[in-house]
């Protein structure tokens, strides 16, 4: 695991060797040529979700203990905004209470409207920031709203809730890769894992977590070919006559493909046989 | 209970204030509905004929609504009647009514399940329907399958809970919505829940935006109250139930302001996890049984269980299960496809994930 040098050393001026796979730090990057020359790529980023509905005082509790701003300060964190939802006095406490903070600014709040906002700032972009991390808890409307925005994703199940399925949750998001299963108790290692997971995906391709380009929300309506169409199907259920009829149309689209399979499989055999 | 539109059904933007009596938050209960005529009602409401044999009211069927009812109010004659001279007679009654009752529920359910579409028809995730070509020898009408916009209406209800099956349930509306004039939307929001009206007003913000000429289609929200708080005990949860149940009612008969006569009940009532959402559906097969919505061409139930679980149901997809009422069941996973038999789709949500 590389250690990154702290903040002020980036803050100066960007090294712009080449990036070679061996000795990269990825705290100093290649600008792309169109930058400015003052423009200066701000440090990573940590926004801890607890959610709305809620409290979850465990990540709380862990997020200002020494070992794990320790670990962001090492990693090129600068600052931890804290979404706190109803522990947010308590929190407020705790912070004031710290003695050291490692470099690590933490900005906690108790609720927003605009989650969005804040999870950007965690998404790594050519020339203007380096990916961050959102720690959040397992609800997947946040997971879900997390994954859109392509920020590296830390997700901690609250095991006072009802049942456990937000630890399945976790586990499937670790299982398809699209985030990293946070324990209570090893959230450090957990950022640890994310951002090794940074160095990994760079050496990898060229797009990766820390270059990213600005953030397009995806186009709406959504495109034909991939709308959800089990409700329109089921309206049709209601007129059974409509319903005979595309169904009998839908068929007919299937045997259209079919058809344009099979010319389009003969043309390229028959191109095969030309060329031989 | 006064919905959240502007005259003329375009986007409304404020909730109008409702008098304190008839508030939604169950002051005041709606008064049940009257029987046969509702029926009548109801059966008529789209004006479009159906093919005969089609329809679920058959021979057996139609003796059974009027069965129903008579055994209400038999057993309420008797006990009337009776209570006064023999406690006995007023009991064994009572007693006959409630079967014959009980027996024609059951019947009843048990031919509305059997009369539940097939699933076959809905292909499973999106990227693999035919729209995808473009090419020319294609039949014409062919890529637009299916297509509800020459309907003459379509009303669509949507069940939202709490934070993150509204934010899910958004996200799969926005998946699927095409613009259509003939479309209204209605939303049901709990009664504590600003959230979700925050939300719905930006999605149809977002729609209003892409369809300028109001063919985005009508939508109006629904306040009701919750059935079920978070951690709420499970032994109070039905009662809250039975109240909320009581404005739901109201949600579904209430077409929406404003549109024509197609609107009476909803063609799809969908949810995707909240305790409310079972309610709503179970108030919604309910009615069906009672002859309120001919089940043939209206209140079609579709449970579409949350992304978050992965491996086992929440608590209302068991109740779905068990219980049966549900057109269509979806989940989210494939383990859990495996696990429950029930049909795995792909609305889309994590199609933006970046794999890393």
């Amino acid at each position: 695991m590389s250690q990154t040098p702290a903040l002020s050393d980036a803050a100066g001026g960007i090294d712009t060797s080449p990036p070679l796979a061996a000795n990269r730090d990825t705290k100093r990057q290649k600008l792309p040529d169109n930058s400015y020359n003052n423009n200066t790529v701000r440090g990573r980023r940590c926004f801890v979700t607890i959610g709305a509905t809620a409290g979850f005082r465990q990540i709380l509790v862990e997020i200002i203990q020494p070992e794990f701003l320790q670990c962001l300060a090492s990693h090129g964190f600068d600052v931890m905004e804290v979404q706190c939802g109803p522990d947010y006095t308590w929190f407020q406490t705790q912070v004031a209470a710290l003695t050291n903070n490692h470099g690590i600014t933490i900005q906690p709040f108790d609720y927003t409207k605009d989650m969005k906002s804040h999870m950007l700032e965690c998404r790594g972009q050519a020339g203007v920031r380096l990916a961050g991390c959102i720690i959040s808890h397992a609800g997947s409307g946040t997971i879900l709203e997390a994954l859109r925005y392509g920020a590296p994703l830390v997700v901690v199940p609250n095991p006072t809730l009802m049942d456990n399925h937000q630890a399945e949750l976790a586990e499937e998001c670790e299982r398809q890769n699209w985030a990293i299963y946070g324990h209570l108790g090893g959230l450090s290692e957990a950022v640890a894992k994310s951002q090794e997971r940074i160095v990994q995906g760079q050496l990898l391709n060229l797009n990766h977590l820390d270059n990213l380009p600005p953030y397009h929300p995806p186009p709406f309506p959504v495109p034909a070919g991939e709308r959800v169409q089990l409700f329109d199907w089921m309206v049709l259920t209601c007129y059974p006559e409509e319903l005979a009829r595309q169904q009998h149309l839908k068929d007919l689209g299937a045997v259209d493909d079919y058809h344009q399979n099979r010319q389009e499989e003969e043309k390229e055999e028959s191109n095969r046989l030309q060329v031989d | 209970m006064a919905p959240n539109l502007l005259p003329g059904g375009k986007k409304g933007t404020t909730d109008i204030p409702e008098p304190a009596s008839v508030s939604g938050d169950g002051a005041l209960p709606s008064p049940p509905p009257t029987g046969p005529e509702s029926a009548q009602n109801a059966t008529t409401s789209d004006g479009l004929s159906h093919p005969a044999g089609v329809e679920i009211s058959s021979n057996i069927n139609s003796f059974i609504l009027p069965l129903l009812w008579l055994s209400v109010f038999t057993a309420a004659g008797l006990y009337l009647l009776f209570s006064r001279v023999s406690f006995v007679l007023a009991i064994s009654g009572i007693t006959s009514a409630v079967a014959v009752l009980g027996s024609s529920v059951v019947y009843r359910h048990i031919t509305l399940i059997r009369s539940q579409p097939p699933t076959s028809i809905f292909s499973l995730p999106p990227t693999t329907t035919t729209t995808n070509n473009n090419n020319n020898n294609r039949s014409p009408g062919v890529s637009r399958v299916p297509d509800t916009s020459t309907l003459p209406a379509v009303y669509l209800l949507y069940v939202l809970g709490s934070g993150g099956h509204t934010t899910e349930m958004l996200a799969t509306i926005r998946q699927s919505f095409r613009p259509q004039a003939n479309v209204h939307r209605r939303y049901i929001v709990t009664s504590g829940d600003t959230y979700s009206r925050t939300a719905v007003q930006q999605l149809e913000a977002q729609i209003a935006e892409a369809c300028p000429g109001g063919e985005g289609g009508t939508y109006d929200i629904f306040r009701a109250t919750r059935a079920r708080r978070v951690h709420q005990s499970l032994y109070t949860a039905p009662f809250t139930a039975l109240v909320s149940a009581l404005c739901v009612i109201d949600a579904l008969r209430s077409g929406p302001i404003g549109r024509g006569e197609g609107f009476g009940y909803p063609h799809v009532i969908t949810t995707n996890g909240p305790g409310s959402g079972f309610v709503v559906c179970l108030v919604a097969h309910v009615m069906k049984m009672l002859g309120m919505m001919t089940p043939g061409d209206r209140g079609r139930v579709v449970f579409i269980e949350t992304w978050a679980h992965t491996n086992t149901l929440s608590l209302t997809g068991k109740l779905f299960w068990w219980s049966g009422i549900a057109d269509l069941f979806c989940v989210q996973h494939e383990q859990l496809a495996r696990k429950t038999g029930k049909k795995l789709v792909d609305l889309g949500l994590t199609k933006n994930a970046r794999v890393y």
